[in-house]
């Protein structure tokens, strides 16, 4: 169903264990034409390009108006602003974002270290819990625990993340009291009096939403993984042999099944972005995905560039770790089917 | 697909028959509760999910199931509204979409070559940026609303098809008929038209099922942020955007209802595909 | 089989664990931060206006007469009259070109620099030079702001501008010296109660008593005023965390235990714009082709059919749970606002206006035609606020009674430059100036500034009364001046007035905010509540 993807396809050269410069060079220049193709979608906007860079309540003087006009090339053909906009960006300038009246690149690196936390906690409680799930509900192939798991992950995979976090919200928060209701830190705080458990605290909701969101997926990949082992001739020959299913498990199939797992969970850095984009606006946190939707609805074309740009690097980390486990698999393992 | 209920038919307990026929009985029951809820929005009465402040934020009762929202607007009709502006969003969106899947995913294998990495190569750029962050782009480019929302919708969710598609068609051309006609002469575009589309239209028609369910989570999503239907529409992400704001006044049904229903709707497509993809091939149970 | 289970369950208790750890974790957390607060100062939701505007009077910044920083020359009291902050005393010559303000002396900025008439002269000049930057503040007609001594100012003006008082009471002064157009914008120095500590955009402000303020220190040493979603104002009320939290009317019927809720008194009126037009095509400022006028509300009789004949009470219950005062034009805590209209919820006077006019319903379809046109048009509310949305929607129920179809929807800001010369359009206007006449009903603002006059209003005596009122030597003549123009123009009706808002907080028990010295609250989305926010004491 939700297919995982990987960014490259599964060819024989991916078998290899180690990831070839070929491969490598491949996926970078991918990212370049990721890069260009954000760059088209948000420079083609409506929006008038200077207007786009200073805010339509600008205050600023023409002479300062001009100065950014030139430095972004604002007046140039766009395969020019393109070139000029990059060469800005090696050099760590990524212009200053409208809406928060700072650096983008300072933007993006304070909201992005908010939402990493969130997203890899998420990440890794849903892989965890998933495979765990998925081994359970596998290893007692229709029963009621499994019956249940299917069902559980087959809801949970329909459910849209923000409509699971407005319910969570309503119930942990709002009837029983038990979180606040959002933002990262306790309001009205100094920045320099946040504790590390206020963090937490204020983590618990959107981590738990963004967990289960995303644990469906992982639950019945595993399972399904660990069915069609069972089915397969090396279960029957060990079995034959007189191991007991608790050292199948152990010996077998968990070991086989963890990295086609890991590699899963790496590959769906893609949905775990939206997610967590969307777990974000319900619970007002002040992560890169409040950002974005911000940027995109104040026309903050800086703003949006930049975070456009990290989101396919985050992605594209997520795909080349993904690759990179594929070429340690074993060849006769498929994984992450490319099924819709 | 996760499912062994065909292992256990192969196993005799349900004959394969009664299973075909299970299936197309939840095919059927399933497509008419979605085809109701299309046609029942489609040729609403707008008076139904009108202001009517008299009647103002009603818990859900026999004369309003679903309750009413801050301006007295009855959910379940706006809400039946809105799947069904959903629906037809969704398939637009999965129409479009599918057929640049076919078409990509058809080329894309009978071509091969340069131009086979080149459609893999489009496949993995526009997966390459999270499937949200897109969406996003592709509506503040072409504006918010329901044109900008509808083209963003169809125009992300081809890869996967494409990909299908592709690997289907690959099988095919290495298919003995398709290799003797090949030898026989004839062109590769007639090829594709008599030997390859007729025998991918299944999976396709699969893949368009499922693109469904997509499609209609995404506009809903996108519009919850804001970007997609304007707010006063009734929209199924405009209605759960509203209910955000009175969640903490404790009117639960205004966020609960809308979104059992179109977490129904997604499911029953998604079972709709599953199924289809059984019967139309039954031997491949397991993916 | 067993062992499996184990390994199961050990990692689903490993991250139950984990997520116990969190929560005990937040116990420790809570108990501490509570304790802080409670001795360092207090947390205030007070809308977001705050946090989308630059901090520095220079470009504009708080010009509603609410500067927490920044004190201007004059201020507003409690019964809307000018009263000295940073003057002590001042003059108007006869002409009324000059005026001389005394200044008090001993003030100093955040900064420990002393206030002097330089730095008053410096502020006023550096505005006239970036006019541009700061509309809030029109100093066209200033000539030149001179230091006659320390303590003393000298402004000449072109022409006699009376509103100029009312610039004196906007403005914040800067500090000559340390003015700095960047740092401003988060961190302004002035000579206000209070200076900024922390600033995070969209986050928080956090702001300090300044320890040298001229009246004495704020008993409250520090206030957080933070950046929320409007929705989510209630419930972090409810959590304890805030001890004002702004809501909307409708969730003003809400009870929250250790808070109160006050309603505050304001001059912000709600009206919709009615295009007094013919529909044609014009070019607008920017060249663009738009559709100006309305063949329906164009129709006086439609447009007074409506003023007179819709019931603004049930409307204000509908949409804002009946908090807020009707209202038929500006309000009487204004100076300068006429106040003789009344009429209201005339149902049959207005039907049989319209029936005169030749607005019949023929087909009994519930709206009325005329010439085969139904008596139909769109309202757009800013797709931002929902509370112009309701009063939009429960405004439209009230005019079906009429037999009027009104269509509501939403748009953004941008688009409403296309929107507003053709449709009814959401407006909110409370201010203590009367500049505010000229944008509603100049003929020569029309497609000039981005929402003035954008009904397309166009009449000689109005705008010479315009013109006399800005002249005028002396505040009575310039007063009714201004009243007389309203009197003209409101006999046309080209906006429908609705209500006259009232802002709503919760407010911890534990606080005063002192309502004897709250002024009636300007525009502003709430902000100005914290006006006085000097005076408030923790109980």
């Amino acid at each position: 169903m939700r297919g995982t993807r990987l960014a490259a396809s599964p060819g024989g050269v991916m078998r290899k264990i180690i990831l070839p410069a070929g491969i490598a060079a491949r996926m970078f220049l991918l990212l370049i034409a990721v890069s260009i193709l954000s760059f088209i979608l948000i420079t083609e906007s409506p929006i008038d390009p200077l207007t786009s860079y200073v805010g339509a309540e600008s205050t600023l003087s023409e002479a300062a108006k001009d100065e950014i006009a030139a430095h972004w090339g604002l007046n140039d053909p766009a395969p020019e602003r393109y070139l000029k906009w990059a060469g800005n960006l090696l050099r760590g300038d990524f212009g200053v974002s409208i809406t928060y009246k700072r650096p983008v690149i300072d933007i993006i690196r304070e909201r992005f270290s908010y939402s990493v936390v969130l997203m890899m906690i998420a990440w890794a409680l849903s892989g965890v819990l998933g495979f765990a799930m998925g081994i359970c509900a596998g290893l007692r192939r229709g029963g009621v625990f499994d019956k249940a798991v299917k069902t559980f992950c087959l809801v949970l995979q329909s459910a849209p993340t923000f409509w699971l976090g407005l319910l969570a919200l309503s119930f942990f928060s709002v009837t029983l009291g038990w979180f606040p209701i959002g933002m990262a830190a306790p309001i009205g705080k100094p920045a320099v009096d946040v504790t590390f458990a206020d963090r937490a605290y204020h983590l618990i909701l959107p981590v738990l939403t963004l967990t289960v969101a995303s644990i469906g997926k992982i639950t019945l990949y595993t399972r399904q993984k660990l069915i069609e082992m069972m089915d397969g001739n090396f279960i029957l020959f060990a079995r034959a042999r007189g191991e007991t299913t608790g050292q199948l498990t152990r010996r077998h199939l968990i070991r086989n099944i963890a990295l086609p797992a890991v590699t899963v969970q790496f590959a769906s850095f893609s949905e775990l972005f939206g997610g967590m984009a969307l777990a974000e606006t319900v619970f007002s946190y002040p992560g890169i995905g409040t950002a974005t939707t911000a940027a995109a609805l104040n026309g903050d074309v800086p703003l949006l560039l930049g975070i456009a740009l990290f989101s396919a690097l985050f992605v594209f980390a997520g795909n080349l770790i993904a690759n990179i486990l594929y070429g340690v698999l074993d060849p006769g393992l498929k994984a992450g089917g490319d099924y819709v | 697909m996760y499912d062994e209920d065909l292992a256990i038919a192969k196993n005799g307990r349900i004959s394969a028959m009664s299973t075909r026929t299970g299936l197309l009985v939840l095919i059927l029951v399933a497509s008419a509760y979605l085809l109701f809820i299309f046609f029942r929005g489609v040729f609403m009465d707008p008076e139904l999910y009108a202001s009517r402040f008299a009647d103002k934020f009603l818990a859900p009762s026999l004369a309003h199931p679903f309750g009413t929202d801050f301006t007295g607007r009855d959910m379940l009709f706006r809400s039946i509204k809105g799947l069904s502006a959903s629906l037809v969003i969704g398939l637009i969106a999965s129409v479009i979409s599918s057929v640049i899947g076919l078409v990509f995913g058809i080329a894309s294998a009978v071509v091969g070559g340069k131009f086979d990495k080149f459609i893999l190569w489009c496949i993995d750029c526009c997966m390459g940026l999270p499937h949200l962050v897109l969406l996003i782009l592709i509506s503040f480019m072409l504006g918010r609303g329901a044109f900008g929302v509808t083209i963003g919708v169809a125009l992300t969710h081809w890869p996967e098809l494409t990909r299908v598609v592709r690997a289907e068609t690959l099988q095919l051309r290495a298919a003995p008929y398709v290799l003797a006609s090949r030898r026989m002469g004839m062109s590769t575009f007639r090829i594709a038209r008599t030997h390859i589309v007729p025998h991918v239209l299944p999976v396709y028609l699969v893949g368009l099922v499922l693109l469904f369910p997509h499609a209609i989570m995404h506009e809903a999503s996108i519009t919850f942020l804001g970007f997609g239907l304007p707010p006063e529409s009734p929209a199924i992400g405009v209605i759960l955007a509203e209910s955000m704001k009175y969640i903490a006044t404790g009117k639960w049904w205004l966020a609960l209802f809308p979104g059992l229903m179109l977490l129904a709707t997604v499911l029953l497509f998604d079972l709709i595909g599953e199924n289809l993809k059984r019967l139309l091939n039954p031997t491949a149970g397991n993916e | 089989m067993k062992k499996t289970y184990s390994i199961v369950m050990l990692s689903i208790c490993l991250a139950l664990v984990a997520a116990m750890a969190g929560c005990s974790g937040r116990t420790g957390g809570e108990t501490s931060g509570d304790n802080a607060d409670a001795k360092d100062g207090i947390a205030v939701y007070v809308g977001t206006t705050i946090f989308s505007e630059s901090l520095d009077p220079v470009k504009g910044a708080m010009s509603y007469g609410y500067s927490f920083t920044n004190n201007a020359l004059l201020k507003v009291d409690p019964q809307s009259e000018y009263v000295g902050d940073l003057a002590t005393d001042w003059s108007v010559t006869d002409d009324a070109l000059v005026y001389t303000f005394k200044l008090r002396d001993g003030v100093r900025f955040s900064d420990g620099s002393d206030f002097t008439a330089e730095d008053v002269a410096f502020t006023y000049n550096t505005v006239k030079e970036n006019q541009a930057n700061n509309e809030n503040v029109d100093l066209t007609r200033l000539q030149s702001a001179e230091a006659l001594d320390d303590y003393t100012v000298e402004f000449t003006l072109s022409e006699p501008y009376s509103p100029f008082l009312d610039t004196a009471a906007m403005l914040g002064i800067v500090p000559s010296d340390g003015y700095d157009s960047e740092a401003f914008d988060r961190f302004p120095i002035g000579t206000g109660a209070w200076k900024v500590a922390q600033y995070d955009a969209d986050q928080q402000i956090i702001v300090e008593a300044n320890e040298d303020y001229y009246e004495g220190a704020p008993a409250i040493p520090r206030v957080a005023i933070v950046y929320l979603d409007g929705e989510a104002a209630l419930p972090a009320a409810r959590s304890g965390d805030l001890d004002i939290s702004m809501v909307t009317p409708n969730f003003a019927s809400d009870r929250i235990d250790g808070m109160r809720l006050e309603a505050f008194e304001t001059m912000d009126v709600r009206n919709i714009s009615l295009p007094v037009r013919a529909e044609t095509t014009m070019q607008n400022a920017d060249g663009d082709e738009v559709i100006v006028g309305n063949d329906v509300t164009s129709d006086v009789n439609v447009r007074k059919a409506l003023a007179i004949g819709i019931d603004r009470a049930t409307i204000i219950e509908n949409a804002f749970n009946g908090i807020g005062k009707p209202a038929f034009g500006f309000t009487d805590n204004l100076l300068w606002a006429d106040t003789e209209i009344d009429a209201d919820a005339k149902r049959d006077e207005a039907k049989g206006i319209l029936e005169a006019a030749g607005w019949i319903d023929a087909d009994g379809d519930g709206v009325r035609e005329k010439d085969g046109r139904a008596c139909a048009f769109t309202v757009y509310a800013a797709s931002s606020d929902n509370d112009r949305y309701l009063l939009a929607a429960a405004l439209s129920e009230d005019a079906k009674e009429l037999g009027v179809d009104i269509e509501v929807k939403t748009a953004s800001w941008d688009e409403f430059g296309k929107l507003q010369y053709s449709s009814g359009i959401v407006w909110g206007w409370g201010q203590y100036s009367p500049t505010v006449l000229d944008s509603l009903f100049n003929s020569g603002e029309f497609m000039k500034g981005p929402f003035s006059n954008v009904v397309g209003y166009d009449n000689a005596d109005a705008d010479a009364r315009i013109e006399a009122a800005y002249g005028a030597g002396d505040q009575a003549d310039a007063i009714e001046n201004w009243k007389e123009a309203q009197r003209i123009a409101n006999a046309d009706y080209p906006y429908l007035y609705l209500v006259n808002i009232e802002h709503c907080y919760f407010v911890s028990d534990a606080l005063d905010i002192s309502a004897e010295t709250q002024i009636p609250h300007p525009h502003g989305h709430g902000s100005p509540i914290i006006c006085n926010m000097k005076d408030w004491t923790l109980k």
